[in-house]
């Protein structure tokens, strides 16, 4: 027998509270979300966490009403267990349990980074991509390889998206700051020397970072800005590029939040065409984090069996991406 | 002009072998990269092939295996070397057992510490970059590779030992990461200790680590 | 010194309040501190969370994290109808 099943995902570890209805068949019903603001500096975890309880119910009930699903219709609830900011985790954790006793349908905790990963695999429909994966908290470029995600490449310090970000912050471009970031950019002309740091397969972007904000009373914002982006996407090529050549990969994938700029789609686009390697980019719409790819990463993992039992649902702030088995791939 | 062979098309360079001078050598080329601003892609190139011939020299000096600098033209960005006719360490460790595996990172350990002691970190100690010729363990690509006595460059170096091992060779990786440090502390001795703790420190900032494994 | 708060959820349905309780308790072992702690247990159709710190500002801060727990999940609880 073969009937199509539904996940409900939740996702809720930074910025982000999001709602998404899958099916078995790959098919998002359903995205919806509701995201955080600061209202000054980065990210408050604790007034990121009221947001989501306040918006949670209602973003859910959107998901099931656009799905055209009741709660019962569900197989499972999917929730994003980590990592991410523990405020934030508990909170879409203690509703994602909620919602799987309501429905007594099981509960699969879902590592979020997996769930970029797996979420431009259904998209693409690429078996076995090299992953570049850079988001306001994470820069990571993994391959598969005997049963788990492995680590080629990683920052040493701060993520990618967080540069960007904070260096848009200190030049007083709002929210959000990478798409603006990238205009200013479009019009400089000259290139300010800003330290390119490689090591190994991993990047280091505090010094960067800290080198462009001192330079800004002395220089052009397009210029400056024109530098980080070129140093900032230039060291994730040569690792990117690194791991393609070591890792032997036919393709190329590039999801998370800022896989969403044109800039480093060009950048990594090159890099493929160098080695004759296909190059994908997840749709900006579950590029970000979304509760769709919580969903789908909760269906494969149900399908292995993978659920916790309420009492032990513990988050797992720290959960780092190649702890996870991935036993629905080979 | 001699006759060269493409063998491999690495990130940044690409490698030739051929005769030069009646010599069997490697001409490592650091290309030019579209996708790079041209101001700091020639930077990079001329700025890495200078240093990397240096570094090769200097840790040969130090009792390091490396290729021999045969010439260095910073205007084509290429150091010619001497070739090294053997198989990467990458592609002998899954034949390689137990006992074999030990030996050679033992050996490694002190070489890096050999490195290390001498003011130098590789920067992409990878098992793809060390060559095996009649037991002899040879380094390359040292195009990452910097003249510093940091205890963080050297925590860097250290640790991106360990996750090459665990990424390319997680069945052996705690054998073999575990001969590697005790072939270091041979050399570095009560530094060691400091180092350690630093690679702990590293892998664990800002970075989601469960624990410390 | 330590400081303790007490906070009562009188919800008058056993059912939703074991389904509540089951929800929270997990935070309620993986929250716990050198600062502060908190207990949760469940008398028929009541909960009851008792919290404990060396500072106002930590039972106050505690006392937000489950209020905003509890809220969200009782919302939660009114899509099981649509």
């Amino acid at each position: 027998m073969s009937s199509v099943q539904y996940v409900l995902g939740i996702e809720c570890t930074a910025h982000t509270f999001g709602c998404g209805v899958v099916s078995s068949e790959g098919t998002v019903l359903s995205n919806t979300k509701a995201e955080y603001v600061p209202k000054t500096g980065g990210i408050h975890p604790r007034e990121a966490s009221q947001h989501h309880a306040a918006k949670a119910s209602a973003t859910i009930r959107d998901a099931l009403k656009e799905a055209d699903l009741r709660l019962s219709d569900v197989d499972a609830v999917a929730f994003s267990a980590g990592p991410g900011l523990g405020p934030c985790l508990r909170t879409g954790a203690t509703v994602a349990r909620m919602l799987s006793l309501l429905s007594s349908k099981p509960l699969v905790p879902v590592n979020h980074c997996i769930a970029h990963i797996e979420v431009g695999r259904m998209v693409t429909e690429e078996e076995d991509p090299l992953v570049v994966y850079v988001s306001g908290g994470n820069t990571i470029v993994s391959a598969f390889s005997d049963g788990r995600y492995r680590i080629f490449g990683e920052t040493l310090d701060i993520a990618l998206g967080n540069c960007l970000d904070s260096f848009a912050r200190s030049l007083g471009l709002g929210h959000p700051g990478v798409p603006k970031l990238e205009s200013l950019a479009n019009e400089g002309r000259s290139f300010i020397p800003l330290p390119y740091v490689v090591k190994g397969q991993d990047v280091s972007y505090s010094g960067l970072l800290t080198m462009a904000v001192r330079k800004i009373e002395e220089s052009d914002p397009h210029d400056l800005s024109l530098s980080l982006l070129e140093v900032a996407y230039g060291t994730l090529a040569e690792v990117t590029e690194r791991a393609l050549a070591h890792t032997e990969k036919p393709s190329l994938l590039l999801t998370g939040g800022v896989a969403r700029s044109p800039r480093l789609q060009r950048i990594l686009e090159s890099v493929c065409q160098e080695h004759s390697s296909r190059f994908y980019v997840v749709p900006p719409d579950l590029a970000g984090d979304n509760g769709a790819m919580i969903a789908w990463t909760g269906y494969l993992a149900l399908k292995e069996d993978l659920t916790a039992p309420i009492e032990t649902s513990y988050i797992r702030p720290k959960w780092r991406l190649d702890e996870v088995e991935v036993p629905w791939r080979r | 002009m001699a006759e060269m062979t493409l063998i491999k098309k690495g990130a940044e360079a690409e490698l030739y072998r051929g005769k030069w001078q009646g010599f069997d050598v490697i001409f490592k080329r650091r290309i030019r990269k579209p996708y790079r601003n041209p101001d700091l892609d020639s930077y990079i190139r001329t700025s890495r092939t200078s240093l990397e011939s240096k570094l090769i020299s200097e840790s040969r000096r130090l009792g390091v295996p490396t290729p021999i600098i045969y010439f260095v033209d910073l205007d084509r960005t290429e150091i010619i070397m001497s070739y090294i006719p053997g198989l990467p360490l990458k592609k002998m460790m899954p034949t390689m057992d137990e006992t074999s595996i030990k030996q050679f990172f033992v050996k490694i350990g002190k070489m890096v510490g050999r490195l290390h002691r001498g003011g130098i970190v590789h920067g992409d100690l990878t098992t793809s970059n060390m060559i095996v010729k009649d037991g002899s363990v040879f380094f390359i690509d040292f195009g990452l590779g910097e003249y510093t006595p940091d205890l963080e460059a050297r925590g860097v170096d250290i640790h991106l030992m360990r996750r090459t091992l665990e990424s390319s060779h997680h069945e052996v990786s705690k054998i073999a990461y575990n001969s590697f440090i005790s072939g270091y502390s041979r050399v570095m001795g009560g530094e060691t200790e400091e180092v350690l703790r630093r690679v702990s420190e590293i892998r664990r900032r800002g970075r989601y680590v469960e624990g410390e494994r | 010194m330590t400081i303790k708060s007490n906070l009562k959820i009188e919800l008058g349905d056993p059912d939703l309040a074991e389904k509540l309780y089951r929800a929270i308790l997990p935070e309620v072992a993986t929250t716990k501190s050198k600062a502060s702690k908190a207990s949760i247990r469940r008398e028929g159709g009541t909960l009851t969370i008792e919290i404990e710190a060396a500072t106002i500002a930590g039972v106050r801060a505690l006392l937000n994290s489950y209020i905003r727990w509890i809220t969200t999940s009782l919302e939660v609880v009114n899509l099981k109808g649509d």
